[in-house]
């Protein structure tokens, strides 16, 4: 009998078709879970997006893709399926690879395949064909289904092309996945060491960052990754991040698009051919006797087993360090290092028995784990160093400084309610984002480098852990800065500035013009167009009159915005900062909500809301306030105060609403109000005499009515307290007053 | 042709196969025979492809085997411990044989299919061990290769079975020409089919010889002697055992059995007589040669 030798292409094929066919039961296992999570879960959505407006805004909707709330570059996936890819992303080619490669796994069944006339190589590239299909075929019908939910529900809004681009990132992540998973098949013998080593791969690289990055935050004070870096990192370790970036991120709202997330999902598509290149290469040479046994490629079995032990003794270090809540620096270090040790040797020992499935090899190995202990000591003492004397101390060259990009809270801010700039996404929609400030002029940049200067010089402790309770500072704010250098590098920094230890190079910095003028965009001329009105309040803010900026106004109007500016700039800022002085007046302005976000002007900056004090040293800005008629609410008027009250307490009111800046708090009921502190009156007199014989100071409940005399004696005292971080200062001894009006209340604090 | 040439397997600090020279010439059936952990299964892996030698080579046609997709096609292996693909049934493994054995034969696999006693269309994991074998060797035969290695080959077959399984292979070998390697451990097959016997001992081959030279070149003689001699006097005879009841000796002696008993009139023998070895017996002696010798254990 003559016959034809088949070709490889022929046998490939139909290995390929052969193995199709016998998955057939996972294909179907995998559709039906993707079913659910896509085309079903979607079109819940899609339904539940459809039904949220009223019939009057049916028309909107449809005109105004703004009220879309799903998910996407394409516009089309819910909340469950962008979670559910990555899920299926990492789990799916988990099972399939093991379901595929029996042979590695399996000693009689490598005697089957390994003796058919097909080299390793092309067996290795059947069963990657064979995995990329099946589990791309569940996320092809969710692809096909989903329009058709869309259809049924009459749901207009979504971009076929820019769903056929999301399901070959999906395929790329599928690939980069299943290239990690496949190395682990090849190079291990049972399909339990298979996941056990997929899942640390997977895990592993991001855990020793994380646990790293927090032994740098704790050991470095003032260390800090931009969330640039965090973004970049993550989407370098983890294969399923730029999947998570793209889905999660390209939302509607956040104005994404379809390029995010897709430089990493390409990076790993990269990382991917390169471990599908060792696996080839592997293969050929691999040890059929291997299937099916505890044997396993040494050098990966080395660098799990490293690593686990590094994340492991680290993890231990750092947890057991926390437990025992050592304050002193020295103690810290020694606790990590020693814990880091016993840690790193119990991790690898587990590891050891976990992979040799039992203690018999350990014995052999307490010699490595000895080895694994003395290298965690080294590690985690390396990064402790590494942390506190080379990364705590370093400061760029100042000449190499570009510019510094501020995320001060509070800051200035505490007199807006935050800046933010309006930005067009890559679909032609405006969004607003939060901005930090950015400082360029040399003197505002030397303000900044000084201050860290100053803070790495002190080395002082409530910098480093905000918080020191037994002095009680509560009262602490982050500050962190970003430097820009011309050579394109970027160094974050954040510290925590305490009331007690604001320094004068912080005050400094927050009187510096460029950054005011930043901060309250009042004050930026481009600005003043958009304001539609000011409005002018008395010392007390009891009562208000507004200055519309009206066409035969508009002069007064920057006039008075250009006076109050420069002469908010000239003052000492300590005045507000320290809150040496009580505003005879202020000046609110609230930006007009109801623009659409859609009309805001790209690069718009935006402050919604503001209170700008207005001190006695503005002597112009008050001069052009009585020109403007405005002159009765720089006089102090009482006659609104209907009563006052002094308390001492926190515990009875809720300082952060009453007593804090928020000085109208329209939302409270006044006569809610009025006989609560009526109530607490009556309650004190009763309690008066147990009062008195309780000896702790702080429990001590301190609230009277005061005369009018006496509440015009303490006006001068008075506070409003816009500075954040002097709000809860000298919590103790700080007495406040609650003055009730007609129809309102506030709240001051008095300086003593 | 097939030939190992100092072929070295290793699994870790355990040597299966140490320098291992064997030639078997294409068209014969070979018997593998050799105590258990001899070397045979490895032996019988290495010539299929599936393990990779770690010293010496392995070669068909002059070629070596190892990821030679052109010669694997002409051997089929059919291992000691068979693995059918989950939930098939024997026409399933017919179809994914047939896609990769260029030889395959379905017309003869259907002939086949009506003599073995199985179901072509029964799941495979319901048969028993020798069905599974049965259907095994359906397989393996229908692939019509050139180079068949049968590990344990009748292991768990019925007699009638693995009479006709022997019929078959046998005649294979005479149509086609094919080469057979079968090892096992059951000599009285071996002794009915093989051209060839290979003895496999410590990872080497002991000898490997063609079955009738080496039956000839033992044998088991009994003579009587008046007045008795002792044995010693034989020093011109092999002898591998013996054993004397009175003046009746029964040897198994190295040698033709002709040239035994020639030797033997000299010493004016009452009565000889020469008696055919059977393998089993070859293997007995041979193993006993090389301290395999278990007949003196007290339990």
């Amino acid at each position: 009998m003559t016959t034809t030798t088949l070709s490889f292409k022929k046998r490939f094929f139909r290995l390929y078709v052969s193995t199709l066919k016998q998955n057939l039961g996972l294909i179907f296992l995998l559709t039906a879970v993707t079913f659910f999570f896509f085309p079903i879960a979607n079109g819940i959505e899609m339904l539940h997006v459809m039904t949220s407006y009223r019939d009057d805004m049916f028309q909107i909707v449809l005109e105004d893709s703004s009220f879309y709330h799903m998910c996407g570059a394409a516009d089309i996936y819910g909340e469950a399926s962008i979670w559910f890819f990555p899920v299926y992303v990492l789990a799916a080619p988990i099972l399939t690879v093991c379901s595929l490669c029996r042979p590695l796994h399996n000693r009689r069944a490598a005697d089957l395949y390994n003796s058919l006339p097909l080299s390793r190589k092309g067996m290795l590239g059947v069963w990657l064909a064979a995995g990329m299909t099946i589990t791309a075929i569940p996320l092809f019908v969710g692809l096909v289904c989903t329009p058709f939910a869309a259809l049924l529900l009459h749901y207009p809004h979504f971009h076929p092309l820019l769903m056929l681009w999301d399901f070959f990132l999906l395929l790329l992540a599928l690939f980069s996945v299943m290239s990690i998973v496949m190395l682990c098949a090849v190079c291990t013998g049972t399909t339990f060491d298979c996941v056990v080593f997929s899942g640390l791969l997977f895990v592993l690289p991001i855990s020793l960052w994380g646990i790293l990055k927090t032994m740098c935050q704790g050991f470095a004070n003032g260390w800090q990754i931009s969330d640039g870096a965090v973004d970049t990192t993550l989407g370098l370790l983890f294969p399923v991040a730029g999947l998570v970036k793209h889905f999660k991120w390209s939302e509607f709202d956040l104005g994404g698009g379809a390029w995010i997330g897709v430089p990493y999902i390409l990076f790993w598509a990269a990382a991917a051919c390169v471990l599908y290149g060792v696996s080839f290469c592997y293969i050929h040479r691999r040890k059929s006797e291997m299937s099916g046994s505890l044997n396993r490629n040494s050098v990966l079995e080395a660098i799990i087993c490293v690593v686990s032990s590094m994340v492991g003794g680290l993890a231990i270090g750092a947890l057991f360090t926390t437990l025992l809540f050592l304050d002193i620096e020295k103690y810290t270090w020694l606790s990590t290092v020693v814990f880091s040790a016993i840690g790193g040797g119990l991790i690898f020992a587990i590891a050891e028995a976990v992979l040799s499935r039992g203690f018999h090899r350990l014995k052999k190995q307490l010699a490595h784990a000895g080895a694994a202990m003395l290298a965690m000591a080294a590690v985690s003492g390396g990064v402790v160093f590494y942390c506190e004397v080379i990364v705590e101390d370093y400061m760029p060259n100042f000449s190499q400084i570009e510019s510094i990009s501020v995320e001060d809270d509070p800051g200035l801010y505490k007199m807006v309610s935050g800046v933010l700039i309006a930005t067009e996404n890559a679909r032609g929609v405006t969004y607003l984002e939060n901005i930090p400030l950015v400082l360029h002029s040399e003197d505002a940049i030397k303000q900044v480098y000084d201050l860290q200067k100053h803070i790495i010089e002190e080395g002082n402790l409530e910098s480093r852990y905000g918080i020191d309770w037994d002095k009680r500072y509560s009262s602490v704010s982050g500050f962190q800065f970003t430097y820009h250098l011309k050579n394109g590098k970027e160094i974050t920094r954040h510290y925590y500035l305490s009331s007690f230890t604001l320094t004068e190079e912080a005050v400094q910095l927050y009187g510096h013009e460029e950054y005011i003028r930043q901060a309250i965009s009042l004050f930026n001329p481009e600005y003043e167009p958009y304001i539609q009105e000011l409005s002018i309040l008395d010392g007390l803010q009891l009562r208000e009159e507004t200055f519309p900026n009206q066409q035969q106004d508009s002069q007064k109007f920057q006039r008075l915005l250009n006076t109050l500016s420069r002469e908010f700039i000239d003052m000492d800022p300590n005045v507000y900062y320290k809150e040496t002085e009580t505003p005879v007046a202020w000046l609110k302005y609230n930006y007009p909500n109801t623009k659409k976000r859609d009309e805001y002007i790209k690069g718009e900056i935006i402050s919604f809301h503001g209170m700008i004090p207005i001190y006695t040293s503005f002597t112009e800005t008050m001069n052009l306030l009585i020109e403007y008629g405005y002159g009765n609410l720089l006089e102090l008027d009482v006659s609104p105060v209907k009563k006052a009250v002094i308390t001492n307490s926190n515990r009875y009111l809720d300082s952060e609403d009453i007593l804090g800046r928020t000085f109208i708090a329209a939302h409270y009921s006044f006569a809610e109000v009025r006989t609560w502190i009526d109530t607490l009156l009556l309650e004190k007199s009763q309690q008066k005499d147990s009062e008195e014989n309780n000896n702790d100071k702080e429990e001590k409940l301190y609230i009277e009515e005061i005369t009018n005399q006496e509440f015009l004696e303490i006006i001068p005292k008075m506070r409003i307290s816009t500075n954040n971080t002097e709000e809860w200062r000298k919590e103790t001894s700080t007495k406040k007053v609650i003055i009730c009006t007609n129809d309102d209340y506030i709240g001051r604090y008095i300086e003593e | 042709m097939i030939q190992a040439k100092d072929l070295v397997k290793r699994f870790g600090d355990k040597t299966a196969l140490q320098a291992m020279n064997v030639t078997i010439q294409p068209g014969s059936i070979y018997g593998l025979v050799g105590t258990n952990g001899s070397g045979k299964s490895t032996f019988l892996r290495l010539v299929a492809g599936v393990y990779y030698p770690d010293g010496g080579s392995i070669q068909i046609e002059g070629k070596d085997v190892f990821e030679q997709e052109s010669l694997k096609d002409k051997v089929f292996f059919v291992p000691d411990e068979l693995y059918f693909l989950p939930q098939s049934t024997v026409e399933d493994m017919a179809r994914f044989y047939a896609d990769q054995y260029s030889g395959w034969d379905w017309e003869y696999y259907r002939k086949l299919s009506k003599i073995f006693p199985i179901s072509t269309k029964g799941r495979l994991n319901t048969f028993s061990k020798g069905m599974q074998r049965q259907a095994a060797i359906l397989l393996a035969l229908s692939a019509r290769c050139s180079y068949l290695l049968l590990d344990e080959a009748f292991d768990g077959i019925d007699p009638v079975i693995r009479g006709a399984v022997r019929r078959m292979i046998a005649d294979e070998a005479a149509q086609r020409d094919i080469t057979v390697i079968i090892s096992s451990h059951n000599l009285r097959e071996l002794e009915d089919l093989c051209d060839y016997i290979g003895l496999v001992h410590n990872g080497s081959v002991l000898f490997s010889q063609e079955l009738d030279e080496l039956k000839l070149g033992f044998c088991k003689v009994q003579a009587a002697f008046r007045p008795e001699r002792d044995i010693k006097e034989f020093s011109g005879l092999s002898i591998m055992q013996y054993e004397k009841r009175g003046s009746l000796f029964s040897m198994v002696v190295k040698g033709n059995s002709s040239q035994v008993l020639e030797y033997l009139e000299q010493f004016q023998p009452v009565f000889t007589e020469a008696l055919p070895l059977t393998l089993e017996e070859v293997f007995i002696h041979e193993m006993e040669e090389v301290g395999y010798d278990y007949n003196n254990i007290v339990f």
